[in-house]
């Protein structure tokens, strides 16, 4: 371990490192471009660095990016990553009441405290979350897809039938391509670019910034007097008080969340923001841009990353996207992540969770340090800063598969986005649907595959049918949690 | 008012001067250099990180010098690669654009997904082949390849074979070989090979056929078990594991990747980038890097190169008929779900409407509800938002404008034209100061992904 130390302090990897996480959050920041895309951008450039250095700086990147989607995702409502999605749903408010660089500083501080849980899990607990992970089959996944879907209940403040509408809306978007079973078109109108389905990142962009620009175009300019505290960052006592608990819960989530290859920061963010908000004493406040929400969307997110690492250092069976990248570029330097690299603790695995610790400890100077520029892009005249977020939109939509198809998707969804907001329907639950139907169907039909069509298969299993359990109580709970408030505000305005 | 509209007309005709300029700068007069005067892109149909990925940029890296110009790698995934094949085949023939063609292009034809086949490629040469191997787990009871057959046989479609998907090349790799066997097993698709290889170290399914690297650490660990490579030949990385030849069937299925140009390229450009990627090929470095990642390079060039595509599509077409047959047991269909769906929002929205009709009189009463932010929300604003609803019109307008003038003029100029006119139309600026914004932002954003972050922009 100090070995590993004493190679990682050399000034040139700490200033590698340095750059990688600043590269990273301007990447997490742009729309379109991934943490996925930058950390593959930046792999041929690490052929010429030695290995230590070389994944110094991809990890830089990873953890970067996963603090700089939060930032448009406050600011202008544009989830820079796909798992900054939940981020929008408190981030942007309190953004627009004022308070941008404390959303952003409280992203920045949650996400380190998510990103260092992580990385002390994959330190000390690595193989056993790894075993734990290799007991999800079909059934389990299929079971976590169906909690995942429960968070609805939660999303839709304003009506339980309205969510529920949109999330089986999402879920049907997400049948759109190849069916992940029998590999039958589906809803493709003989397109090619439709066969592998809807890309998330343009109907993200659309939906929430797109959607925002045309509903925010048609409203008066807002009373910029708000904005005089735009420069707060740091939480104060009572906000520190509230984040605590909604901060280690969401850790805990994403890291497990992300050591399960295949679901990704997406889906743990908003299921760590439902937990926040089902231990909240003002869970009404959440939507409306409350401080536990959007700790615990940014820490779940950020905490993925540590949990993703997991099972590609344990198993070389990557956690997400990115890590599948990481795990090319380690195989190009000639390291081999499985079973052998684990039980022998090299100094190079030393040196990994040394330098993921300190990649997301850079975060935190770089991000509260940028907090306050950041924050004065809510100042900006809006004839001025929407058709720079329009021409990002289309940029962004853009560059992630270098099709215009995706732009036409993105601007069908912004003016679905402006509609549904017109007519007070909420999108997070559309989202939801649509990151989550994918592994719903392929999981439920895969499962049923495996017990010979015996639906039984959910129940028998322990895992899966706990998680099941889980899932009917929490729409339960938020059920309660709604009528509770209903009763008190009733009581309140009568 | 009228200075206003005075302002609008200058704004246009700047607008129309951008655009002309814009436009001007696009078309340069005709080249007469010797070939290649300007940078190869090899087009690489799966996304980045995966072997074809690694593979296509360390050979352009390789070429690099060998064309003097540079060789850049444009990924185009989608559609089990579909896209990708699709858009090389109908790119320019001029020999700027190769292609890394991978098995996909023997077997989509055959399962109806794209029109496009081999024929509509003009094949250079093939770069790799990594054959398919017999993966069990450690703890299994079958020790050998004809041990697990047997049991197979003994009871059919109850042993689970994971695959990368169907119409996959491991999944035609496991139909061959129960074929083979004369038996059958379970087929369950994953969703790519390593998602089926962790389902074999959880035990949800018994077997996978996939190439050896991607078992390679699980073989080393001692927790997988390789019975067998379908192939003709040993594999250099497990040389103890037989080749199914060996055994006594006649099975050669794998993965492979190529070079191949849209058909029409010219004779002499094509004789010069079939040499060029031949030395790049040979180079130590590349060769070494290659066989680090577990990549089995296997160049083979012009005629045979046909003939190992022609051989290949027709094994395919040959294996997926036979799948049409039996259908895999317990699966509910493609349209179990979408139906269930489609009927689920159907009601929901029946739902809705009847509520919202019913609540229509106590809305007054819901919206009043609530803390500063739902304030956002009440009927005042709502009526407001109504009237102003011109700004949205406005800005929607444009930007469909802006996508629609997108790939004609290009980047450049449609995002500062729209930066311009959006800054201009909203009445609130002048148009010295629209125009500085948008050369600024344009440049800027332009500046930022094109040249910063090597983002191909139109």
């Amino acid at each position: 371990m100090s070995e590993a130390f004493r190679e990682l302090w050399t000034g040139s990897t700490m200033w590698l490192m340095l750059a990688g996480v600043v590269a990273g959050i301007v990447i997490g920041a742009l729309p379109g471009l991934t943490a996925t895309m930058g950390v593959a951008l930046l792999v041929p450039f690490t052929f010429w660095l030695p290995t230590l250095p070389a994944l110094m700086v991809l990890l830089g990147v990873y953890v970067g990016a996963m603090y700089g989607g939060a930032l448009p995702a406050v600011l202008i409502r544009t989830p820079g990553t796909p798992a900054a999605a939940a981020t929008t749903l408190d981030g942007y408010p309190m953004a627009q009441a004022g308070k941008a660089g404390l959303a952003i500083g409280i992203s920045c501080i949650t996400g380190v405290v998510g990103g260092v849980f992580s990385t002390l899990v994959l330190m000390f607990a690595a193989p056993q979350v790894a075993r734990f992970a290799l007991q999800f089959g079909p059934a389990e996944y299929f079971a976590l897809a169906v909690f995942g879907l429960s968070v609805i209940a939660s999303l839709s403040e304003r009506s339980l039938l309205k969510g529920a509408l949109m999330g089986a809306c999402g879920v049907l978007l997400a049948t759109i391509g190849l069916d992940p079973i029998t590999a039958v078109p589906r809803f493709t109108f003989g397109l090619p670019a439709l066969l592998e389905g809807l890309a998330l990142v343009p109907v993200l962009v659309g939906v929430f910034a797109l959607g925002e620009v045309f509903y925010q175009s048609s409203l008066p300019e807002p009373d910029k007097s708000l904005f005089r505290h735009l420069g707060r960052v740091l939480p104060s006592r009572s906000d520190l008080r509230r984040i605590t608990l909604p901060t280690l819960l969401a850790s805990v989530t994403g890291t497990l969340i992300g050591a399960l290859p295949g679901v990704g920061g997406d889906v743990a963010a908003f299921v760590a923001y439902d937990q926040a908000k089902k231990v909240s004493r003002r869970p009404e406040e959440f939507g409306e841009g409350s401080v536990e929400g959007l700790a615990a969307a940014e820490c779940a997110n950020n905490s993925v990353t540590g949990g993703a690492m997991i099972p590609m250092l344990t198993l070389g069976i990557p956690g997400d996207a990115v890590t599948a990248v990481i795990l090319g570029a380690l195989l190009m330097h000639g390291v081999r992540p499985g079973p052998d690299l684990f039980e022998k603790q090299t100094p190079l695995l030393a040196a990994i969770f040394l330098g993921l610790l300190v990649a997301n400890l850079l975060v935190l100077p770089v991000g509260l340090a940028g907090a306050k520029l950041f924050a004065q892009t809510v100042r900006a005249p809006r004839h001025y800063l929407f058709p720079i977020v329009v021409v990002l939109c289309v940029v962004g939509s853009y560059a992630l598969n270098n099709s215009l198809f995706d732009v036409g998707v993105m601007f069908l969804f912004g003016v679905m986005g402006w509609a549904l907001r017109r007519a007070d329907f909420p999108v997070a639950p559309l989202v939801l649907g649509l990151i989550l139907g994918r592994m719903t169907e392929e999981n439920f039909r895969r499962a049923l595959i495996l017990s010979g069509g015996s639906w039984s298969i959910f129940l028998e299993r322990p895992l899966s049918a706990t998680l099941l359990l889980l899932a009917a109580l929490s729409v339960a709970l938020s059920l309660r949690q709604r009528y509770h408030r209903r009763k008190v505000s009733a009581g309140g305005s009568a | 008012m009228g200075g206003a509209i005075v302002g609008r007309r200058i704004g246009l005709l700047l607008a129309g001067l951008l655009l002309l300029t814009g436009g001007l700068a696009g078309c340069r007069p005709r080249e007469e250099k010797p070939f290649p005067s300007r940078p190869i892109t090899i087009v690489c149909p799966p996304a980045p990180g995966g072997i074809s990925d690694t593979l296509t940029r360390a050979l352009a890296a390789a070429a690099q010098p060998e064309f003097s110009v540079p060789v850049v790698v444009e990924n185009k995934p989608g559609g089990a690669n579909a896209v990708g094949l699709n858009y090389g085949a109908h790119s320019a023939p001029d020999g700027y654009t190769v292609t890394y063609v991978v098995a996909e292009l023997a077997i989509l034809p055959h399962l109806g997904l794209s029109p496009i086949s081999p024929d509509d490629f003009d094949l250079l040469a093939r770069t790799n082949y990594n054959p398919a191997a017999v993966t069990v787990r450690a703890d299994s009871p079958w020790r050998s390849l004809p041990q697990l057959l047997e049991a197979a046989r003994a009871r059919p479609e109850t042993i689970r074979a994971g695959n990368s998907g169907t119409g996959s090349i491991w999944h035609l790799a496991a139909v061959a070989l129960q074929e083979a066997g004369g038996a059958r097993f379970k087929h369950v698709p994953f969703g790519g090979a390593a998602p089926a290889v962790q389902a074999l170290l959880g035990g949800h399914v018994d077997l996978v056929c996939v190439s050896p690297t991607e078992v390679q650490a699980h073989v080393e660990a001692g927790k997988l078990r390789m019975l067998a490579v379908l192939t003709t030949q040993r594999d250099p990385l497990f040389p103890d594991v037989p080749s199914a030849r060996e055994l006594g069937y006649t099975l050669d299925i794998g993965a492979w990747g190529g070079l191949a140009l849209p058909k029409g390229v010219p004779a002499d450009r094509r004789e010069r980038l079939l040499a060029g990627f031949r030395r790049a090929f040979g180079q130590r470095e590349f060769q070494q890097m290659m066989a680090e990642r577990g990549v089995r390079l296997a160049w083979l060039e012009g005629e045979p190169f046909r003939r190992f595509v022609q051989t290949q599509s027709e094994a395919n077409r040959r294996l997926i008929a036979r799948l049409g047959m039996n259908l895999t047991r317990g699966d509910v269909g493609p349209w179990y779900f979408p139906r269930l769906l489609a009927g689920l929002v159907l009601t929901l929205l029946l739902a809705t409407a009847v509520v919202g009709v019913l609540g229509w009189r106590s809305k007054v009463r819901t919206t009043i509800r609530g803390g500063v932010g739902s304030a956002r929300y009440s009927m005042l604003e709502e009526a407001e938002a109504r009237t102003m609803s011109g700004g949205a019109w406005r800005i929607g307008v444009l930007s469909l404008l802006l996508i629609a003038l997108l790939p004609l003029v290009g980047f450049l100029a449609s995002c500062t034209l729209f930066l311009f006119t959006a800054a201009l139309f909203s009445g609130r600026v002048r148009v010295w100061q629209a125009a500085v914004y948008a050369g600024a932002a344009g440049v800027g954003v332009w500046w930022l992904f094109g040249s910063m972050l090597g983002v191909s922009l139109p």
